[in-house]
């Protein structure tokens, strides 16, 4: 091996296991479940004027109305969660490929002393404040260090 | 029944504004990304409005935005762009292409619902 190939040999490597962070990312099950919980109660409260029909009566009348009622706000509520998880989910996927596709550039063959990958290539990969932010940061923190 | 054309490449993103939209009475229509909306569009596609992320492989929402406001069909149509971008040059860049709204991920269904119905046509 030559002198920088075991680095980026590793660099490889880390990109390859932020790719597979990033997959797992984006099949998390949770958005999944929130959605079946969601549909299960559609179908449900679909079922439950059959219920009041069968047992004719206004207490039960009553409680198949309160039990349609809770069941709509509460798949609204999980369908509105899920939106906002599968939003973070968006966000956190791209942090993940810009990590990823940074690394993967460093491992490059040639990216070494002739062409390097500077903290200002990084920073064209971003795709969100957070990102800057973090990068801001992290520049000051290193000047302020040396 | 008013259609929305909604561009995102994570599918539970396009999963989450389907379910979304739909249950508050729109059609919806998805694509993976810019190339794929400008083939529905190209197929004969007339939505109401387009929600379209930013950062998408094979083609993004500036190059999808100025596509569809070539195309007379959608000439005039909003534009929502739906992003986690939100940097005051990525907004100038989406309203020089022609977008017409700018959402900020992540945003709550709520503000996506009223976003949109503002910009309806008809105010829908």
């Amino acid at each position: 091996m030559n002198p920088g190939d075991d680095d980026r040999l590793v660099l490889a490597i880390l990109a390859a296991q932020v790719a597979a962070v990033r997959e797992r990312i984006e099949n998390s099950e949770t958005i999944d479940l929130m959605w079946r919980t969601t549909d299960v109660l559609a179908r449900l409260a679909g079922l439950v004027p059959e219920l009041a029909r069968r047992n004719p009566g206004a207490d039960m009348e009553r409680q198949c109305t309160a039990a349609i009622g809770n069941m709509t706000d509460i798949s609204k509520s999980l369908d509105d969660m899920a939106f906002v998880q599968a939003q973070r989910q968006d966000f956190t996927r791209q942090m993940a490929d810009c990590v990823a596709t940074a690394l993967a550039r460093l491992a490059a063959p040639g990216s070494g002393e002739t062409s390097r990958f500077s903290a200002d290539d990084l920073s064209k990969l971003y795709v969100c404040a957070e990102q800057r932010e973090i990068h801001e940061t992290t520049i000051r923190a290193a000047r302020q260090a040396s | 029944m008013t259609t929305i054309l909604v561009l995102d490449d994570s599918a539970p993103m396009l999963m989450s504004l389907t379910r979304i939209l739909k249950n508050a009475g729109y059609d919806v229509e998805t694509a993976a990304n810019g190339k794929l909306g400008m083939s529905k569009l190209a197929g004969g596609l007339k939505p109401s409005v387009i929600l379209t992320d930013l950062n998408m492989p094979e083609m993004d929402g500036i190059e999808f935005i100025k596509g569809a406001r070539k195309s007379p069909a959608t000439r005039f149509t909003p534009i929502i762009v739906l992003t986690t971008e939100s940097s005051a040059k990525g907004r100038d860049d989406a309203r020089a292409a022609g977008a017409t709204g700018w959402l900020t991920k992540p945003t709550e269904p709520a503000e996506l619902l009223s976003t949109v119905k503002r910009l309806l046509p008809t105010h829908g």
